[in-house]
């Protein structure tokens, strides 16, 4: 483990992993988008419409679940100056803002057919929209830092303070009344969702998992050479000398 | 789609649009800083230390 932090073994090791992650991702997506479009029978409310829960929930989920890992690794960047955990924290971030974005515009579509309105201020919304404009700040204020190890322990504070919004997004639909619909694969008990509609509900999160997983190898890697530039060890992997 | 294919049809469209377009990005930033990076490791590599010769110096 402490071996794997060294900059160098993360961007070997990472390399390694790509490949697999990668196709394992691309597998679950086919069988994710073929069972949910085909085999998934049709709402008896909602018809065809809740066909986009299997894109509108994964990247939902996803939004909270990057921005945890960016804070928590922002945290560990804080604490411990650990570099892979900074670029972990800041890899994160583009990928986050567009599950969020994907996840607001998915819902919008979703709305306007169900609720008659693409977009209403309510509490799951707008704790939605205010996740998106913190991930567009933690990019901005990495952005507005020249010192990369600098920017990243700056928008660590950010992200952090910004995770008070996570519990409120989850919250949201039980503390107020909206017009979203309260949770109904996390609920205790059994979920409130049919298993040929949660079946490939969950492939869809794991496709959408897994493509997290890739691109934040990717972004981390880029990442790690770009701060490390000067580093020998950069020279070498680039030219293929392991 | 039961009439609600435009919906449909644009939330997985835009999924799409979003997720390879963000792939494809990323992957071309790794491709050219390991491009880069490679030129630059490789003319360091090659280039005798010429540096020193300009400064007259102990240089033979």
């Amino acid at each position: 483990m402490q071996q794997l932090l060294a900059p160098k073994n993360f961007y070997l090791w990472s390399g390694r992993w790509l490949r697999p992650v990668a196709w394992a991702t691309g597998l679950c997506t086919l069988t994710g988008l073929y069972w949910g479009l085909v085999v998934a029978p049709p709402d008896y409310l909602q018809g065809d419409s809740y066909r986009i829960m299997f894109v509108h929930v994964p990247s939902a989920w996803m939004s909270l679940f990057v921005y945890a890992v960016m804070a928590g690794a922002g945290a560990v960047a804080l604490v411990w100056r650990i570099k892979v955990a900074e670029v972990v924290a800041s890899a994160s971030a583009p990928i986050g803002a567009a599950f969020t974005a994907l996840a607001l515009m998915t819902g919008s579509l979703w709305g306007k057919p169900m609720w008659g309105t693409w977009w209403v201020w309510d509490a799951r919304l707008t704790s939605e929209l205010l996740l998106l404009f913190l991930y567009l700040g933690y990019m901005a204020l990495e952005q507005a830092i020249e010192d990369r190890r600098t920017a990243t322990r700056a928008a660590a504070v950010l992200a952090l303070v910004g995770a008070v919004d996570l519990p409120i997004i989850h919250y949201s639909v039980e503390w107020w009344h909206t017009l979203h619909q309260a949770p109904t694969v996390t609920r205790f008990g059994a979920p409130a969702i049919h298993g040929s509609m949660l079946a490939p509900l969950l492939v869809m999160a794991l496709a959408f998992f897994g493509y997290y997983v890739s691109l934040l190898l990717v972004r981390a890697r880029c990442e790690l050479l770009e701060r490390e530039r000067t580093n020998p060890w950069v020279g070498e992997v680039c030219r293929g000398i392991p | 789609m039961g009439g609600y294919g435009f919906y449909v049809w644009s939330a997985y469209g835009v999924a799409a649009v979003v997720m390879l377009g963000l792939l494809g990005s990323s992957l071309a930033w790794h491709r050219r800083l390991t491009g880069q990076l490679r030129n630059k490791s490789r003319r360091s590599a090659s280039a005798p230390p010429v540096a020193l010769d300009k400064t007259g110096g102990d240089w033979p």
